[in-house]
Formats: C-alpha cells, sequence, structure tokens
C-alpha cells in the first residue's frame, strides 16, 4: 500500500465568535416587546387581586359611566364597576385557563406523540388515526357541545378548550420523534456506546425542544383566543366572575359613546396575543445554534 | 491473514419486514478480518453493504449467524455489554453533518465518547479531545465550532475524531468519501491510511466506487443482492476477477484514458438489480450475467475457494 | 480576455465575460468571474469542477433560473442570434424547455411525483404547442423507448416512485429532448446513480444527442466521466475558466497546474499503486473579485506574479511537432501564467514539485 507525506499545512488557529443565548433573543425587537408585555401579563396574572384598586364586582353608582381617571384608570360601567380592576381579574382568569389548558393538551400530545412514534406499527397507526381524527374534528363546536354538557366553569372550558388541542402537539411531537428514531444521529450515539437514556435526553430532546416551545407560544395564543369566542358567545364564565371574552362581549353591547370598555380589554387581548407569538419567534431564533454564530 | 483474526462473521443473515414481506438485506455473509487489515465492501445500491456494516456493529440485529469479534460473539452479548465493548468498535458514517449532534459544539462531539464511557476528569478528556483534533488535521480551536460551520471535508474529519478518539481496534467506514469532493475524498484517504499505520487499525471501507476501494483495501468483497458473490484479496479480485458482476463493475468504471483513442466505449451489460422483493431463482445475478446456462438459473452457487485466498461464487467460475 | 476565440458559424451558444454574484447576509459571495465559453451545434462540451466552482450557477444564470439571491452583473450569452441574459422572462420561458432542454442531477427537481411519467414527457410538447396530443403521444413513447426504458407502454402510466433512480434520470432526459432542443444542458446527471446504471445513461444521452445534432453541455465533477464522453472540456475554478480544450489534448496535453491537480486526485483501479496527491486546502468562497489567479494559494507553481495579476485565458501553443500540421492554433486555451512550463512537465509535475 502507497502511503502518501500528508500535504496538510498546519491549520491556522480560528476565532468562532459567539453570540450568548439573551443577545440572540435581544436582537429581535419584537421579541424584546413581547417579552415585556408578557411579564406585566404575568405579574398582572399573579398579583392581579392585591394590584386592584376596587373589587371588580363592587358597584359605584356616584360614578356610572365615567371616562377614564386617577381613581378609575379605565373608567367605569353602568353600574359604576371599576373597568381597570375587572381587566386585572380577567386577565387572571383567562391566563390560567390558557396555561393549564395547554399544559393540559400538552401531555396529552405529548403522552400520545411519543408512544406513536417510537413504538410504531399498529400502536401507531390506531393513535394516530384517532388524532387525525380529532385534529379534523371541528373543535369550536365541540366545546361548545362540552360546555352545555358539563356546564360552565372554569374547569369544564379548561377540559373543552384542551381536549381539542392535543392532537396538534401529538402529531408534531409524533413527527419529530420519527425522523430522529432511526435517524443518523441516534444511531451515532448508539455507536458510540451510550445508554437510550442518553441518547432520548442528549441526542434527541435538544432537538426537537425548539419546535415544541415555539409550538407551545403558538398553542397558547391560539388558546386564549378559543377561550375568549366562547365568552364572547355566551360560554364564558358567569358573573361576578370575569374573563377576557366577558369583557369584549362587555364592551361591545354599551352605548357607542363609550367604546373604550371595549377597545381596552380587546386591544390588551391582542397585545398579548401578538406579545406569545412573537416571543416565540424570538426563542426560535435563540434556540438554534445557527443563531449563535457571529 | 492473522491467525486468530480480529473479527469473524459467519452466515450473517438480516432481513426487513416491507409492506408484509420479507427483505432480505444481507443472505448468508461470512468474512473474516485480520488486525491493521483493511476489507473492503464494494456493491451498488441496494446490494446490503451498509446493512452488513450495521450488523457487524450491532447497531442492526441479525436473524441469524455469528459476529465474533475479539473473542466475543456479539449477537449475543447483553446489551450492558455491547455498550462497553463499543470503546473498541466504531463507525464513520456517510454524512457526518446528520450524524454529529447539531447541538453540540464540534469539541463535544468528539469528547462525546469519552463522557459516555466515564474516561478521566473533564481536564483530561479536553486535552485528549485537542491533541485528536489536530492529529486529524483540524486545529484545537475548532473545538468552539458546530459542526455545520465547517466544510464537508472537516466535518468528516470531526467524524473520525469522533469515532477513534476510544483507541478502537475496528473502525467501519460507511461511504466515508461519498458526500465529499474529489480533492477532499484524496485528503480523508490519506488521513485514515496515515491513522491506521500509526495505531494499528482494522477497518472495513464500505464504498460504491471501486477506485476508493482498491485504494483503501488489503482485500474486497464484492456483494450482489444481499449475497457476498466474491471475496479475494485487493489485486487478485481487480486484476483477476472470477465473478461475471465483478468483471462488469470493474469495466463500468470511467477511467482517466491514456490517449483520446482508449475512451471508454460506454459498454456494460443491461439492466439494472432486480428487486430484493423478488429474488431470481438460482444465483441472484442469472437475469444480467451473460454467461448464464440452465444451471444457473436452477441452483444457488455457493462462494467457494477457486484459487487461494479467492472466493467466488459462480458456476462457472 | 478569450474574446478572440474564433467563432465558427455553427457556434449556438456563445457566453461572454459572465459575472454572477450572490448576496449573502454576511456579505457578497463572487460566484462566477469572468467566464467566457461557446458550444457549437452537435458539440459535447464538459464543464468539469469542484462544488462551489461556479459550474452550476453559471448555466442556471443564463437559463433565467437563478434564486432570488443571485444576480448576473456582468456578460452576455448569445443563443442563436439572441442574448438570453437580456431577454424578459416571458420570452425566456419560450426558449426553456422548447430550445433548451434541461437535465438535473436530483430527480426530484425534475420530476413530479403526482404526475404519470407519460404526462409529464408529454407536457412540453403540449405547453410549447409544440404538436398536437395524439402525436405527443407517440412522440412520448418513442422517446421513453429511445431512452432504454423497457417496456415503455407500461411505463407511461407508472409514477416516477415507482421507477429506480436511473430509470427517473433516463425519464427526467426524455422530458428535456422531448421538442427536440437545440442544446441540451445535463448538470451532473448520472451522480447519484450507480456506476453500472451511470455507463447505461450516458450511453443512452451520447447516442441520442449525436442523433439529433444536438449540442450538449454537461456539468460534472468526476474528471473520468469528462474525459470518456465529452468533445470539449472546460475546467472551471473559483468561477473562473481555467482551461479549456479538446479532449485529446484534455487527456494527452493538460496545461494547467489545477487539471493536473484534479488528474491526480483521481484514483484508477488500474493502477492501485498510483501515488495519491491531495491538493492541499480548499476551495475558496471569494468574498471580493480575485485579485490574482484564485488557485495559487493551492498551486505548486504560485510564483508572485500568481498572486498579483489574473492570468488571462491564452491559447497554448501547439506542441513543436504539431506546428506543421495545420492545426488551428487556438484548439486550446489556457489561463495561468506559468502554463509553458506546466505542459513542460505533464502529470510529472504535481509528483514532482512535492
Amino acid at each position: 500500500m502507497s502511503s502518501v507525506p500528508s500535504l496538510i499545512h498546519p491549520v491556522p488557529s480560528l476565532v468562532f465568535r459567539r453570540r450568548s443565548a439573551w443577545r440572540r433573543f435581544v436582537r429581535s425587537k419584537l421579541s424584546v416587546a413581547g417579552l415585556v408585555w408578557l411579564t406585566l401579563i404575568a405579574a398582572a396574572t399573579a398579583f392581579g387581586p392585591w394590584l386592584a384598586p376596587h373589587r371588580p364586582t363592587d358597584m359605584d353608582f356616584m360614578h356610572a359611566n365615567e371616562g377614564p381617571s386617577w381613581q378609575f384608570p379605565f373608567g367605569t360601567n353602568n353600574l359604576g364597576q371599576d373597568l381597570f380592576s375587572m381587566v386585572l381579574y380577567g386577565i387572571r382568569y383567562s391566563m390560567v385557563i390558557a396555561v393549564v389548558a395547554t399544559a393540559v393538551a400538552f401531555l396529552v400530545g405529548a403522552v400520545i406523540g411519543l408512544a406513536a412514534g417510537m413504538r410504531g406499527g399498529w400502536v401507531d397507526h390506531v393513535l394516530m388515526r384517532f388524532t387525525d381524527f380529532m385534529f379534523a374534528f371541528p373543535g369550536f363546536y365541540f366545546a361548545m357541545i362540552l360546555l352545555v354538557t358539563l356546564g360552565r366553569g372554569m374547569p369544564s372550558l379548561i377540559l373543552a378548550i384542551g381536549v381539542t388541542q392535543w392532537a396538534g402537539f401529538a402529531r408534531l411531537i409524533r413527527g419529530l420523534v420519527l425522523t430522529m428514531r432511526d435517524g443518523d444521529l441516534v444511531e451515532s450515539g448508539h455507536a458510540i456506546g451510550a445508554s437510550t437514556w442518553y441518547i432520548a435526553t442528549r441526542y434527541v430532546f435538544p432537538n426537537i425542544v425548539n419546535s415544541i416551545i415555539v409550538y407551545t407560544a403558538f398553542t397558547m395564543a391560539n388558546m386564549m383566543n378559543q377561550e375568549a369566542m366562547l365568552s364572547l358567545i355566551g360560554f364564558g364564565p358567569e358573573l361576578p366572575v370575569v374573563s377576557f371574552g366577558t369583557l369584549m362581549a362587555m364592551g361591545a353591547t354599551y352605548d357607542l359613546g363609550y367604546t373604550y370598555l371595549m377597545y381596552i380589554p380587546t386591544s390588551i387581548f391582542i397585545l398579548t396575543l401578538m406579545s406569545l407569538v412573537a416571543v416565540g419567534d424570538g426563542l426560535q431564533e435563540m434556540l438554534s445554534p445557527k443563531g449563535a454564530v457571529k | 491473514m492473522a491467525i486468530t483474526p480480529l473479527l469473524t462473521v459467519a452466515d450473517l443473515t438480516k432481513s426487513f419486514r416491507v409492506r408484509g414481506r420479507r427483505l432480505y438485506a444481507v443472505r448468508q455473509a461470512n468474512l473474516e478480518l485480520g488486525a491493521g487489515e483493511t476489507l473492503g465492501v464494494v456493491g451498488e445500491s441496494g446490494s446490503g453493504k451498509s446493512t452488513l456494516g450495521r450488523c457487524i456493529l450491532r447497531l442492526l440485529v441479525p436473524d441469524s449467524g455469528r459476529v465474533v469479534f475479539d473473542g466475543t460473539d456479539l449477537v449475543r452479548l447483553a446489551k450492558r455489554d455491547l455498550r462497553i465493548r463499543r470503546r473498541d468498535m466504531q463507525m464513520v458514517f456517510q454524512d457526518p453533518l446528520s450524524a454529529l449532534n447539531p447541538r453540540f459544539t464540534v469539541g463535544r462531539n468528539v469528547m462525546d465518547p469519552l463522557i459516555v464511557h466515564r474516561m478521566g476528569t473533564r481536564k483530561e478528556m479536553l486535552a485528549r479531545v485537542e491533541a485528536m483534533l489536530e492529529r486529524v488535521g483540524l486545529s484545537r480551536s475548532h473545538a468552539q465550532a458546530y459542526p455545520f460551520e465547517l466544510s464537508g471535508g472537516q466535518q468528516q474529519r470531526v467524524m473520525i475524531a469522533r469515532a477513534l478518539i476510544l483507541n478502537p481496534k475496528l473502525v467501519v467506514c460507511d461511504e466515508p468519501l461519498s458526500a465529499l469532493d474529489v480533492s477532499v475524498q484524496a485528503q480523508i484517504m490519506t488521513l485514515l491510511q496515515e491513522l491506521q499505520r500509526d495505531w494499528g487499525l482494522s477497518y472495513i471501507f464500505i464504498s460504491h466506487n471501486l477506485a476508493s476501494v482498491g485504494y483503501m483495501s488489503t482485500r474486497v468483497a464484492v456483494m450482489y443482492l444481499g449475497e457476498m458473490v466474491e471475496r479475494a484479496a485487493v489485486d487478485d479480485l481487480f486484476d483477476r476477477p472470477r465473478h461475471p458482476y465483478t468483471r462488469m463493475l470493474l469495466d463500468s468504471v470511467l477511467n482517466l484514458p491514456e490517449s483520446a483513442a482508449a475512451r471508454a466505449p460506454l459498454v456494460t451489460i443491461p439492466g439494472e438489480v432486480p428487486s430484493p422483493l423478488a429474488l431470481p431463482s438460482g444465483c441472484s445475478f442469472h437475469t444480467r450475467c451473460p454467461f448464464a446456462e440452465a444451471r444457473c438459473r436452477l441452483s444457488r452457487p455457493p462462494l467457494r475457494e477457486v484459487a487461494p485466498g479467492h472466493w467466488a461464487a459462480c458456476h462457472l467460475a | 480576455m478569450g474574446l478572440g476565440m474564433g467563432l465558427a458559424p455553427d457556434t449556438l451558444l456563445d457566453v461572454r465575460g459572465l459575472e454572477v454574484v450572490f448576496a449573502q447576509p454576511d456579505g457578497p459571495v463572487y460566484a462566477v468571474n469572468g467566464a467566457s465559453f461557446h458550444v457549437r451545434r452537435g458539440e459535447w462540451l464538459g464543464i468539469l469542477g469542484e462544488s462551489g466552482s461556479g459550474k452550476s450557477v453559471s448555466l442556471l444564470s443564463i437559463l433565467g433560473l437563478l434564486g432570488d439571491n443571485g444576480r448576473v452583473t456582468a456578460g452576455e450569452a448569445w443563443f442563436d442570434g439572441e442574448d438570453l441574459l437580456r431577454l424578459p422572462e416571458r420570452h425566456l420561458r419560450t426558449i426553456r424547455g422548447r430550445r433548451i432542454g434541461v437535465v438535473f442531477q436530483s430527480v426530484s427537481a425534475g420530476l413530479n411525483p403526482f404526475l404519470r411519467v407519460g404526462a409529464q414527457v408529454m407536457e412540453p410538447m403540449l405547453q410549447h404547442h409544440f404538436c398536437g396530443k395524439a402525436e405527443a403521444r407517440q412522440r412520448a413513447l418513442a422517446l421513453l423507448a429511445e431512452m432504454g426504458i423497457p417496456d415503455p407502454e407500461t411505463r407511461f402510466h407508472s409514477f416516477p416512485f415507482e421507477l429506480s433512480g436511473g430509470m427517473r434520470q433516463r425519464v427526467m432526459t426524455a422530458v428535456a429532448l422531448a421538442c427536440d432542443p437545440d442544446l441540451l444542458i445535463a448538470d451532473e446527471p448520472t451522480t447519484a446513480l450507480d456506476t453500472t446504471v451511470q455507463v447505461q445513461v450516458l450511453r443512452v444521452l451520447r447516442d441520442a444527442c449525436a442523433r439529433r445534432r444536438m449540442a450538449t453541455i454537461m456539468v460534472t465533477h468526476d474528471i473520468g466521466v469528462a474525459a470518456n464522453v465529452c468533445d470539449r472540456v472546460l475546467v472551471m475554478y473559483a468561477g473562473m475558466v481555467m482551461e479549456v480544450c479538446p479532449i485529446d489534448e484534455f487527456i494527452e496535453r493538460p496545461a494547467h497546474p489545477y487539471t493536473l491537480a484534479l488528474r491526480a486526485s483521481h484514483l484508477d483501479v488500474r493502477h492501485r499503486r498510483k501515488p495519491l496527491v491531495s491538493i492541499p486546502g480548499t476551495a475558496p468562497v471569494l468574498r471580493e473579485p480575485p485579485r490574482g489567479c484564485p488557485f495559487a494559494e493551492r498551486c505548486a507553481f504560485a510564483a508572485d506574479v500568481c498572486r498579483r495579476e489574473r492570468p488571462p485565458l491564452m491559447p497554448l501553443a501547439e506542441p513543436a511537432a504539431a506546428a506543421g500540421t495545420g492545426a488551428p492554433s487556438d484548439r486550446h486555451w489556457v489561463a495561468c501564467h506559468r502554463a509553458k512550463e506546466v505542459v513542460a512537465l505533464g502529470d510529472h509535475a504535481v509528483v514532482d514539485r512535492r
């Protein structure tokens, strides 16, 4: 066998410059703005009852139908209830529903998606036919039927929204697992003698978590939307409990002169949805190693 | 040939279920590999050469047969013991970009085998990684890079560093060149040969490219439709092929002609490899073989020794 | 720069001074840097180069198929009296697929997975109003048969996924040849195929081109393919033409150090002990137009002048022995300051210099 002198020259030392994860996130102004807004919303969710100057159910007929003032920052409605306080309580209610429903949908979807993707065969077949059925199902009407059957209230609202949303998670996670399972990367992990647990946590999970997180942000936006729509058409919580949807519905029924009653909660709601999407985009940028390269 | 070979594969068969039918990817393969040797495995797509490589490393579990590596039969080894055994046998993949972890830096990718097998402290591991990177023609500063930041040739060097960091005895190279440019292929082949010479590695070099197999190997096995049709020392096989398929493969290689008058006539035996789901009767090559006789359709020729050390599966060899 | 190449009357495509720049997020990349070449009717021109040499980009830009971030910044491409680089897309579309057929390396880029094979071969004929439906069907069947597809009547109704890689490549060639083009552009047509199938497909292609007196430009990275099927070979590196010459000159009298390096790194099944010489380093990605010779940093012959001045593409003098044969003196063009020394050494040049 002829062997040849190696002609490789000494390799110059190179500097690979890196951006930190935070710097990558910060690169998009929109994501930062979204994060700031979501922080405010999270604070309102956590401390809303303590921040609210009035109880949302307190009626003050002396100050009915007033515009924004120091005493009533967002004004009052025809019963003299403080809109600012109602919004704080509404955020809390809607966010809890969105977060819990997303968590439920994620858990159900992850279990089904993982089982289908890892096991394959008939398990995959049965689970995915069911998932496809749920995915194609008109979820909104299904939620309405559930609410009528189970009665209104937070638990049934969570169930009604979450139960129609898990199918998306299941399909996503199954697809991600499938692309990894028979791929070179997993085989490469086995080839060096790594355990299945090591491969799952260091090879598979980090490479699919990005897509899951981003999808979760979008799903949460979708959940809030569904909750609002259901409340808007009268399937929301009963007073005195308020949610975004009931607030928007309330605003919509008032006289034209008091349109801020509708505009303020609606704007907050839309800003929150947009922030979720913007933060989702920022996370995508942050989590991709390609983003780390200067 | 060493008296006790490093690797002995005996009657290895591997099939898959495809739409309810059995697809035999490898049928009764036999081979031996001595220390410091390179066995080239050559064949067209669908010949089962990659499956054979994966069965040898037990990345796939064969249906039957034995893979005796350094005294142990890998097929019967328990999962735990197998994982420890993997220190001595590694793989270089065809496409480094898909076999390296994109979330890890180059340094972490090369260090990973050390971490998995708990080989020393972080500092010791890092020193080994940096030395290894320099050994394969990269600089230690490449440790900070992500695989996608490197060129194809550099990625393959990282793949080789990862495979060799545990000082294995056997490395299965599965089409390690096919994703690379010609000039880079030459660099990688030179590197693989230097490493083999310095560390006494044994290679199984899988490729569809006869020229690179001829350059890298001491012995060569030719596969067709999951069967080993010929096996011999490299010069015997290339200069005196006994199986019609090997001859046909060699004739279809487009060499650089010596003169304009000596250009290849572009003649080859017609037809394509039949579907492995519908294997021909008798000799699986008889459908394309210009010398096929009645018995070729009826009985399957065994791999037999037609000259010392030269094995061919052909009635007419 | 090579514009003096005597234009024969049967020149079909004449590309002059082509420059292509890609806009990347981290700045421009100079992909093609003043490439000039031509192809005559009935001639098979091979463009040989490694990835990133600009060989595919040159052809894509002529066809108006560059992506959004690629831009032709200079040059002309005369095809039968029209400059393709200045034609409106609408007009170009009547030429692409009708007068210029294209075969890609990746069959997935060239065939529609949802259409039956027959319909895909008929489509360009119907689209360009080349002939009526009944005739298109007849022609499609004949083309499939000509491409060596067994049982074309049955295959006519197959979907691409039902065929092997070699068969799909034949179908794609049939699509490219459907409207009897004057020029066929084939981008690595056999790279993804097994060696035996590669030879079959090349044979079918060569016969089909000869039968039609069709000009063919084939892009390849395989020096073996180029040397065995082409009439003329053009070697590209860093978006520049390094050498262009008829096949006998290419095989017997290579004159550019890069061509020699490619030959040296080509493995030969017959000469397995031949020392394998690898070219150090990798092909450059040009962030600015090349100043000197782009190969200089990897070249064993490089002198100061090579790093300073871009070598023009110049005719190579005929060997002394052939001087009286009356052979045209502009058969062999090479862009190298030191071509005379290189051609004198031949293949020894690369090995001896190390």
